[in-house]
């Protein structure tokens, strides 16, 4: 009797302490640590932008912000996102359809080459359009002769930014409709739909949230590159700036609170990414819950 | 419409997985490609729908060659294994996919569309599922609705790859019945691949047994099973015993095997190891006295009842039927 309520003490004992709790003092050292790295990285940063931004009160951030420069960095940023978006849209969903719907020799290169953008710095990137499209480069001459600019004008930024958010939503697309295979396309094909009608109702449909959530990478990275930009547009102020080297030259001329403005929309730009990606994250996660819910109906 | 296979030959790498395929479909018959996986039976389906192209060889639709004829032109109908449902389309509107997607000329005012598709869904009777989405049907109720939307441009030539596969067995036995009585109704002439024998034996025409890419025998059910023409197609449609005999090696059914006391002549003698006796058959397992092997032998209940063997006992077999290659 004795040794069979010792037992049951026992068990009781080892019912209360879960295999992969701690203590409470290595639980909240370790929480701690992790917030205080959290806060001194990211939040203390982003604080401080706009800390900064609004330090001289918020007419000198107004005005910072719509000096003419400011303005026409902003519209280039723009141009070059409107203008890259688009055909990395298109790259993007072409290529994942070729490599996921298709069979061909030299796929697996195709793929490699799709990620030689991310494998590049950006700075390599840059001079590679300088080395292609400048003066002493390899179409200079031709270049000269037709009265044509790309590099240190608007073409050769958005050369630049289309070659380092190439592989965005090819990147986004092609383990999504890896996963969903050929089956669907096939059947459309049966049912005698012409590619076009395939790609355009069954295809992106299915690779909806995906494809947004490419695109809004590939808009942030667009409007925030600095590396690849740098190199090729020469900083001519109010021609050839964008917002990220704007921002550089402003903090170069110690004119602090300027570029801070400036940074201080990039950033807002930035917030306004993370919350449209949660919303597609979320989203998505939805639809695929209610899918995985009614499959075991 | 018929379906002839010439001299089909295909090989993916290294690998061929159908060689020299010769077959005849006639026109509106149900006819089963019947074989273990990898036995090249989906690649040979494949190739009729055109979704594959073959290395060698032809298929003639109604005696026209259609070898190299687009997939969109020879209008077939195809159902997935995995029912490939637009997921993000309703039932209606997956029915209605292959008639929407037709060029102006031949495609049906809107009018015709939900006609026949509502038509489509009450022969296939789920016409009250039409506003739902494939991921919340059940997986018999998939697989129905995949086969309406086949229908629905009318083929010629019906496919179905492992139409059951994927779904548990009562549901399968139920569309078994369904497809068949389906297929009397419509007349199309059908092919559907399996690996599952009693499948095929209930519901095909015709049964095609495949394997390692080669045609091993065609012919009715009752043929194949009565009459298997090589080993493969013995061992692969239903239980059999294999014995070595100086002619070579024999095969015999469960059923096809007398066990009595007493010795006779030729009577090979074994011990009952395992009586199974669950159902109306009776199955005893017996092992050899003289190479312990295993014999597996079938009586009618009351056969056995009769006869009453105890477990342990020593019996004596003796085939009623020996097929020997």
């Amino acid at each position: 009797m004795m040794h069979s309520t010792q037992l049951q003490q026992y068990q009781g004992k080892i019912a209360y302490k879960r295999a992969t709790s701690e203590s409470a003092w290595v639980r909240w050292s370790l929480i701690g640590l992790a917030l205080a790295f959290l806060g001194i990285f990211l939040l203390l940063p982003l604080a401080a932008v706009f800390a900064e931004a609004l330090r001289k009160g918020w007419d000198v951030y107004l005005a910072a912000i719509t000096e003419s420069d400011a303005l026409s960095a902003m519209k280039l940023t723009l141009i070059a996102s409107l203008v890259s978006v688009p055909l990395n849209l298109l790259f993007g969903v072409a290529a994942a359809w070729a490599i996921t719907k298709f069979d061909f020799r030299g796929k697996n290169f195709l793929i490699t080459l799709i990620d030689l953008p991310f494998a590049v710095s950006p700075v390599i990137a840059g001079l590679i359009f300088v080395l292609i499209f400048g003066l002493q480069g390899w179409f200079g001459e031709w270049l000269i002769d037709h009265d044509l600019k790309v590099v240190f004008a608007v073409p050769g930024i958005i050369l630049a930014t289309i070659f380092v958010t190439f592989p965005f939503v090819a990147r986004e697309l092609i383990p999504l409709m890896q996963a969903q295979g050929k089956e669907e396309e096939e059947a459309a094909l049966v049912l005698g739909a012409s590619g076009w009608k395939i790609l355009w109702h069954v295809t992106l449909p299915n690779v909806k949230w995906g494809l947004i959530y490419g695109v809004i990478l590939t808009n942030a990275r667009a409007m925030g590159e600095f590396g690849a930009v740098s190199v090729v547009s020469g900083h001519i102020r109010g021609m050839t700036n964008t917002m990220p080297l704007h921002v550089e030259i402003l903090y170069n001329e110690y004119n602090y609170a300027a570029a801070f403005a400036v940074a201080s929309l990039l950033t807002l730009l930035a917030l306004v990414t993370l919350v449209l990606k949660t919303y597609v994250e979320w989203q998505a996660a939805r639809d695929a819950a209610a899918q995985e819910k009614e499959v075991t109906v | 419409m018929g379906i002839t296979i010439q001299q089909i030959s295909k090989g993916f790498g290294q690998f061929s997985a159908l060689r020299d395929i010769n077959l005849n479909v006639p026109s509106g018959e149900l006819v089963a490609l019947l074989g273990p996986s990898g036995c090249g039976k989906t690649t040979l389906l494949r190739i009729i729908a055109g979704l594959e192209s073959p290395d060698n060889g032809q298929v003639l639709f109604d005696g026209v060659d259609t070898t190299h004829a687009d997939v969109r032109e020879r209008q077939v109908g195809f159902v997935f294994q995995h029912y490939a449902l637009f997921r993000h389309m309703t039932v209606f509107e997956n029915v209605a996919f292959g008639l929407r997607v037709r060029p102006r000329e031949t495609r049906p005012s809107n009018a015709e569309i939900k006609k026949r598709v509502h038509d489509l869904l009450k022969l296939v009777q789920l016409d009250w599922l039409a506003d739902r989405y494939p991921p919340q049907l059940s997986g018999g109720q998939r697989q129905r609705i995949a086969l309406a939307r086949a229908l629905a441009v009318e083929p010629k030539v019906l496919l179905l790859d492992e139409p059951f596969g994927a779904l548990d067995a009562k549901v399968r036995k139920d569309l078994r019945r369904w497809l068949r009585r389906l297929h009397d109704e419509l007349h199309v002439t059908s092919v559907f691949v399996t690996h599952d024998q009693e499948e095929a034996l209930e519901v095909a025409d015709t049964i095609v047994v495949m394997n390692h890419g080669q045609v091993e025998q065609v012919g009715s059910p009752q043929a194949v099973y009565d009459q298997p023409a090589t080993p493969f197609v013995y061992e692969f449609l239903g239980n059999v015993n294999a014995f070595e005999t100086p002619q070579g090696k024999g095969f015999v059914r469960p059923y096809e095997i007398a066990v009595s006391r007493e010795p006779g002549l030729n009577s090979i003698a074994g011990a009952l190891t395992y009586v199974h006796s669950v159902g109306s058959l009776v199955r005893l397992e017996i092992k050899r006295t003289d190479n312990e092997q295993y014999v597996d032998v079938e009586l009618g209940r009351e056969q056995f009842n009769q006869l009453n063997f105890q477990q342990g006992e020593t019996v004596y077999l003796k085939p009623t039927q020996l097929r020997v290659f």
